[in-house]
């Protein structure tokens, strides 16, 4: 999505990004970035939560408004709660797989 | 600080497959273009990579690769009406609560309270899973995205990264 936003900055549309992965937009730099440290899927929010999904958006919003520095990242202060990682990512990845019995195509180098 | 390191993970996992390394898109510097207008003034489109898409639209493969298409989505759909195609993040909360990854409903409601000026009558939605294609993106896919957000009026964008 960071180049995605760079394109469309460039075209003259001004952007703002949110995302969760902060290592990958500190590499890709999108004109203006939110990170929002909660686990992938909710770079928005938790659901129901109609008003910390609100304070997020407002954040944003207000960071579109006065971002002054191509490529900085505006870190949210909001906290998950709970500890999460990236072995709780890819277990909760296969329990969703599980669930919905959505086996995953193989996915193998090419010789 | 549970912040994850997704870089160095997603290298670790894939190279112990046997994959090449991950040739990470990374810039120096950023474009920038100023926000012309207010925002209660601007009319703001939304940009979703969760391969989200309209019950009669072709549907996302959740597993895609490369896949560089996108869906323009009315926002007057209802939320009924609206399907959730990607499986590469744990995409069960969203399901019960589509604004977690896909804030349509808030920008609604910001529409409303005359927070922004309007929300742009489609929001631009994108698949793509696993992107090697990096450059047919570039300039093909976003140019073409970047039309139908000038076609709408749009003054700004908004993209959540799925």
């Amino acid at each position: 999505m960071g180049l995605i936003a760079r394109i469309i900055e460039e075209g003259g549309i001004p952007t703002i990004t949110i995302g969760s992965c902060r290592d990958i937009m500190a590499l890709v730099k999108p004109p203006r970035a939110i990170f929002v440290d909660f686990p992938l899927g909710h770079q928005c929010g938790k659901p129901y939560d109609t008003a910390l999904q609100m304070r997020i958006l407002k954040d944003t919003l207000k960071n579109l408004v006065e971002a002054s520095v191509p490529g900085e990242i505006v870190d949210l202060t909001y906290s998950w709660g709970e500890p999460f990682d990236w072995e709780s990512y890819e277990r909760n990845l296969m329990e969703m797989i599980k669930e919905e019995s959505h086996a995953p195509p193989a996915w193998v180098p090419k010789k | 600080m549970s912040r994850i390191a997704y870089v160095d993970r997603l290298n670790e996992k894939y190279q112990g497959l046997g994959f090449p390394p991950y040739r990470w898109s990374t810039f120096d510097t950023s474009p920038w273009t100023s926000l012309a207008k207010p925002l209660a003034q601007s009319c703001l489109a939304l940009i979703s990579s969760a391969g989200i898409f309209r019950e009669d639209q072709e549907p996302f493969d959740p597993w895609a690769v490369n896949d560089l298409s996108f869906r323009q989505i009315p926002k007057d759909t209802p939320w009924q009406k609206l399907r959730l195609h990607h499986n590469y993040f744990d995409h069960r909360d969203a399901l019960q609560d589509l604004n977690c990854v896909f804030p349509f409903e808030r920008l609604q409601d910001l529409e409303k309270s005359g927070y922004i000026g309007c929300l742009a009558p489609a929001v631009i939605s994108l698949g793509m899973g696993r992107l090697y294609k990096r450059t047919e993106l570039q300039r093909e896919t976003v140019p073409r995205i970047l039309e139908v957000l000038k076609g709408m009026g749009a003054d700004a964008a908004l993209l959540v990264a799925a």
